[in-house]
């Protein structure tokens, strides 16, 4: 904030209006202090004020008696109007509440106890010197209000880029020729030509005017209701509890609804939205089946018994031609609900079948972070970090490659919150995101560098000996010795083949070994009393050196020089990140999933967990590392999709396109989409739709709208809405909360459970289904360990229940026990040696950098971001969303559109070999040169032409411990101006 | 003594997202293209774009309603008394007698805090949403009312409600005791265009 101040040209010009020589003294000796020039006049008379007022003036201090005036309420209020923009801060001679409110009356921007001149009044000069930035944002908004895309007064002026002023004076003269406004009020009658059925049940005569009227008369005073439900969306914050108003048999209003904890009490512009959702025009009210080819948007309507019939005799004849793996069921996050949500219901119609569903396991998105902790800290534990509500014990928080403020914006409270207790907050982003401009250090690093940045600080950490060195000898695999012959671990089998040390357990075998440097042997871990960090040992003929020591010498050549050119920040803005980050304890890294879209997001995340073992950083309030997601996870709930112990058969949908177009490892016939948009969300898309889709017999979609996906289908069914089955969520935090029923579902659409158990029925399995839906929810809880003490009756009655969860659930890793093979933190991976990756080094992107030769011909770098406006591709059609943003745009800077010639708003077209998309040119700073911003969730009717998803790649990792992942910004384009180029 | 309902806006922790602007639409029922409260960038391109040059950025929002003013040209100019101020300090527009003729938004000194509603009124639903009984008319000047139907119901305003990062407080600054007053005695803070005597009702924190 203070910043823009500090470069300030000129001095910074102050006025006192102080009487006490004292007191001037004391300003004086403390104003001292700034950060910038100041220059400071004294004013003792209302004469000399108003001499000063006329030269340029930056801030006035004034203790308020300090002139004689008899009324200086009133003189004050006249002086702030003088003033203008300059702040005015009260300096009180004593510290009371009247003093102070009598200041803020007079107009004063603060107030201030002479106590507290020392050490409140830089901060305060700095935030309001600030604001003049504000100001003349203001101004500047004001003149340009007639320019905006915002709908705000748009109307109200057309004529551009004239001054307030003019428009105004032109507008009077307008308007005083055509216009005779009614004379009296008396005269208006109510409108009668209204265009909708907006006429509200109460009488104009009631409705006299403004406040007095609209209290006594209710809107909905027959049969509105407020009943308690929860949004189940994968928005990132997930699972606000919603409070909703039901009027005539539609939700016409949605508001945050309680919860034990106040600050979970919250909700968005996306959930208030579910109330254009539920009752939009264009839901999907009838099962449709696909006349035409693929694609074409011809539709019969048919019933729904004729439409599962159809589905399930084409499924079992699916079934006796290529097996029950050949139909696979894809759940998506769309809605997270127990039972009609991605673990739900879907997948155990899959298990009961023998067909192949989603992996849990496995995404293909947002999983190669989680891959690189998983392999680092311990298997289950990808997704595991702190909670968010563990944030404010945090004094240091590194928010890299990740936009919680926008991505995550219901948990940004208690970012703020650690803000408010003190934390500094430090973002790394290629992008000036919205966290960044609320950040208290934004370092802007070059888009798919950010390894060089970890790596140059893990080096500066152990160089500096500013480690935590206690933490890695026990907790990590550095004093391990590794074999130089094959790059294992050596494990007690190699060291004592005929003997056996320790007591005898199985596995004992196989355990890792360590240097003793007291008894002079390689001992287990757990024996040696004092094991060494570094050294070279021949143990039993087998050449050893210490894990510590081979990663030592791989991070060598990482040098925070080496860092700085590759990355573009300043080495000593490495080094002090290094130093900052190793010294403040404690500290969090949260990384999110920018860097999980680039094919090195394992490494990345291999790298972070390892900054923050090495750094003590592990297991503790206030640290951790990772995405985010908390201990005790929301998602996977429960055994509900596996019947009798069943499974389903996995599928990666990353490589799902890929396998129904080989056949390998089995052919794949039929596609059963649910809570997603398949081919929206999965990475190049005209392979999908033009080599995958072809070789499916059966594609079909249960939706509430006509997604891109389901107009591909063969058959669409209309899904309910959470507001229109009954159900439950697990969360936000350590809550579960019921989802009632609330309205009738609209048209003919059916709850997901229906749809399953009716397809279930006709393929043979009906008894996975033959309870219904309250039966589940009731076993679901008496099968958690965290909800078996709630009874779904009380859950139902309460809305809100708390989880029984273990003491410190907020904190990962508590217990220090790593689920690894050698069950220390493991930087040194056997799982990789195959893949030459054993040691997290450098590992450069697929296509994304500098000096790939395709760079000649797609010289920017494309990154997918997700909008506060939509959760993936929900919302895209939701009308108040719409009117906030408009249509999608690629974001570039300013420099780069100059350079191809390229205006705001221009058409342009974002292309590379895969693919194109046409869309609106934005120009903003934000976006670092080099790059392109596109934002993911726009559906292909949204653009002028073509597609995001067709610029993107399906290669994923294939090293990554949670399968290959969709590198969605490791990816290359050019863009050009579109005009006649349109198809 | 009187009330003075004032909004207090903490931009340091306004992230611009809108959840306001949006309540406030559902709360009253907006007709597409009229809001009453809306999130303004203040940087050099359009919403959410920051003013500077890369990497030297910054990006500030600010909610932009009816200033609500003590001293409102708005009241001053109406010539169908459909603007008028109450005691308690809220400036309420009723469109059942506005007749249209927009003196208001020229006097007023804050542009984009009305809206003159078209000709056609439009809406994505067929019923109302949300609890004020407002009858939209089309051809008429639009504005916030600061919620005076929830006021009276012993509610906050729909946006302050809302707002998921408790940015907004709404209160009485006669009041020594409310936390508006607190707000203001302990946190620096502005008003708009103070300059053109309006005395607006909008405090921002800063």
């Amino acid at each position: 904030m203070a910043a823009s101040t500090m470069q300030q040209q000129s001095p910074i010009q102050i006025l006192f209006i102080v009487h006490q020589p004292g007191l001037r003294d004391s300003l004086a000796q403390v104003l001292g202090g700034f950060g910038s020039p100041l220059r400071w006049t004294s004013a003792n008379t209302p004469a000399d004020v108003s001499q000063v007022l006329e030269a340029q003036l930056d801030l006035i201090l004034a203790d308020p008696f300090a002139l004689d005036q008899g009324d200086s309420m009133a003189y004050y209020k006249a002086l702030r109007y003088r003033a203008g923009a300059t702040p005015l801060i009260a300096l009180l001679p004593a510290d009371t509440p009247d003093y102070r409110d009598a200041a803020v009356q007079m107009g004063a921007n603060y107030t201030l106890a002479w106590s507290e001149i020392a050490t409140e009044l830089l901060p305060a000069m700095e935030r309001l010197l600030g604001r003049k930035r504000l100001i003349n944002g203001m101004s500047k908004h004001i003149e340009n209000a007639a320019d905006l895309g915002a709908p705000v007064g748009a109307s109200a002026f057309n004529a551009a880029n004239l001054s307030l002023a003019e428009r105004s004076r032109r507008e009077i003269e307008r308007l005083s020729e055509h216009l005779s406004p009614p004379s009296r009020a008396a005269d208006m009658q109510p409108a009668n030509d209204l265009s909708s059925s907006h006429t509200a049940p109460v009488s104009q005569a009631v409705f006299l005017r403004g406040l007095a009227l609209s209290a006594a008369a209710s809107i909905s005073s027959d049969t509105a209701r407020i009943i308690r439900t929860a949004c189940n969306l994968n928005c990132g914050s997930h699972f606000c509890g919603l409070n909703v108003t039901v009027r005539g048999g539609e939700v016409v209003k949605i508001e945050a609804a309680d919860f034990p904890d106040p600050r979970y009490r919250r909700l968005c512009m996306k959930g208030i939205s579910h109330v254009q959702m539920q009752a939009h025009p264009d839901r999907l009210l009838t099962p449709l089946k696909r006349k035409g080819k693929r694609g074409e948007g011809e539709w019969e309507p048919i019933s729904w018994e004729r439409a599962l019939d159809e589905i399930a005799e084409k499924m079992r004849a699916l079934r006796a031609e290529f097996g029950a793996e050949s139909l696979v069921f894809l759940p998506y996050s769309g809605q997270l609900s127990a039972l009609n949500g991605m673990n739900g219901v879907y997948l155990r119609l899959a298990a009961a079948l023998g067909a192949s569903g989603t992996s849990l396991r496995e995404y293909g998105i947002d999983s190669a972070i989680p891959s690189g902790i998983e392999d680092t800290l311990g298997a289950g534990s990808g997704y595991q970090s702190n909670h968010f509500t563990d944030l404010p014990n945090s004094r240091l928080l590194l928010i890299w490659g990740g936009n919680p403020a926008q991505s995550h914006m219901n948990w940004w409270n208690f970012f703020l919150e650690a803000k408010r207790a003190g934390a500094r907050m430090v973002t790394i982003d290629p992008l000036f995101s919205l966290t960044a401009s609320k950040s208290d250090e934004w370092l802007p690093i070059r888009p798919g560098t950010d390894l060089f940045l970890a790596l140059a600080m893990l080096r500066l950490i152990i160089e500096n000996n500013w480690m935590d060195r206690d933490f890695v000898l026990r907790h990590t695999v550095a004093p391990l010795l590794v074999r130089e012959d094959n790059g294992e671990f050596l494990k007690v089998r190699d060291a004592y083949r005929n003997a056996w040390i320790g007591r005898s357990q199985n596995g004992d075998q196989a355990r890792c070994l360590v240097w003793d440097a007291e008894r002079e042997k390689a001992l287990s871990s757990q024996e040696a009393k004092s094991p060494v960090l570094s050294g070279q040992y021949v143990v039993a003929g087998i050449s050893c050196r210490t894990a510590f020591d081979l990663l030592c010498d791989m991070l060598k050549p990482y040098t925070p020089e080496l860092a700085s050119t590759k990355t573009g920040l300043e080495t000593g803005q490495i080094l002090r990140l290094a130093r900052e980050y190793a010294a403040t304890k404690p500290a969090r890294i949260v990384t999110l999933y920018g860097i999980d879209r680039w094919n090195h997001g394992a490494t990345f995340g291999r790298l972070a967990a390892m900054l923050a073992a090495f750094t003590g950083n592990l297991g503790v309030r206030g640290g951790g590392v990772g995405v985010g997601a908390s201990p005790g996870s929301t998602l996977s709930a429960s055994e509900f999709p596996t019947p009798n112990g069943r499974r389903h058969r996995p599928i990666n949908p990353l490589l799902l396109p890929e396998q129904i177009i080989s056949e390998k490892p089995y052919p794949i016939k039929s596609v059963f989409v649910a809570f997603g948009n398949w081919i929206n969300q999965l990475p190049d898309q005209n392979r999908l739709l033009r080599e995958a889709l072809p070789e499916l017999d059966l594609l079909v979609v249960a939706d509430h709208f006509m997604t891109e996906t389901a107009r591909y289908a063969d058959y669409v069914l209309p899904a309910a809405t959470f507001f229109e089955r009954e159900d439950m969520v697990k969360g936000p935090g350590p809550y579960v909360q019921y989802q009632p029923a609330l309205v009738a579902p609209r048209g003919e659409c059916r709850s997901d459970f229906e749809i399953a158990a009716e397809l279930a029925k006709r393929l043979g399995c009906g008894d996975v289904f033959e309870k219904n839906p309250r039966e589940y929810l009731a076993e679901i809880l008496a099968s958690g360990a965290d909800t078996r003490h709630i009874a779904l009756d009380d859950l139902r009655a309460q809305g809100v229940m708390e989880r029984r969860l273990p003491p410190e659930w907020e904190v990962a890793h508590r217990d220090l026990q790593f689920n690894t093979p050698s069950g220390r933190v493991e930087f040194y991976v056997e799982r990789l040696l195959p893949f030459g990756r054993a040691l997290p080094g450098y590992e450069a992107p697929l296509e994304a950098f500098a000096e790939n030769e395709l760079a000649a011909r797609y010289p920017l770098v494309c990154l997918m971001e997700h909008s506060r406006y939509r959760v993936h591709s929900t919302f895209s059609n939701a009308p108040w969303l719409r009117e906030l943003e408009t249509e999608p745009r690629a974001a570039i800077h300013p420099s780069e559109a100059e350079r191809r010639g390229i205006a705001e708003g221009d058409l342009v077209r974002v292309y590379n070999e895969r693919g194109q998309v046409v869309l609106r040119a934005h120009l903003n700073q934000a976006v670092p040169p080099g790059a392109v911003y596109l934002s993911q969730g726009w559906q292909s009717v949204d653009f002028q032409d073509g597609h995001t998803q067709s610029l993107t790649h399906a290669r994923g990792n294939p090293a990554n411990a949670l399968g290959p992942n969709s590198s969605f910004s490791d990816v290359l384009v050019e863009i050009e101006k579109a005009e006649g180029r349109l198809p | 003594m009187t009330k003075r309902y004032v909004m207090v806006i903490d931009l340091q922790v306004c992230t611009g997202c809108n959840t306001c602007s949006v309540a406030c639409k559902q709360e009253n029922n907006l007709p597409e293209g009229v809001w009453w409260t809306q999130v303004v960038t203040l940087g050099v391109n359009g919403n959410d774009s920051p003013a500077g040059e890369y990497p030297n950025l910054f990006m500030d929002y600010l909610p932009l309603g009816c200033q609500h003013c003590a001293n409102a040209p708005c009241v001053e100019v109406c010539p169908s008394s459909a603007t008028t101020r109450t005691e308690d300090g809220l400036v309420i527009q009723d469109p059942t007698l506005c007749g249209g003729c927009r003196y208001c938004m020229l006097v007023c000194p804050f542009t984009g805090v009305r809206v003159f509603a078209g000709e056609t009124l439009r809406y994505s639903l067929p019923f109302p949403t949300g609890d004020n009984p407002i009858v939209h008319r089309p051809s008429t000047v639009e504005k916030c009312n600061f919620c005076a139907h929830r006021l009276a119901r012993g509610l906050l305003p729909a946006c302050v409600e809302a707002c998921p990062m408790v940015a907004r407080t709404f209160g009485d600054l006669n009041d020594p005791n409310s936390e508006v007053s607190e707000l203001l005695r302990t946190r620096p803070h502005f008003q708009l265009l103070v300059e053109k005597g309006a005395d607006p009702s909008t405090f921002y924190l800063t």
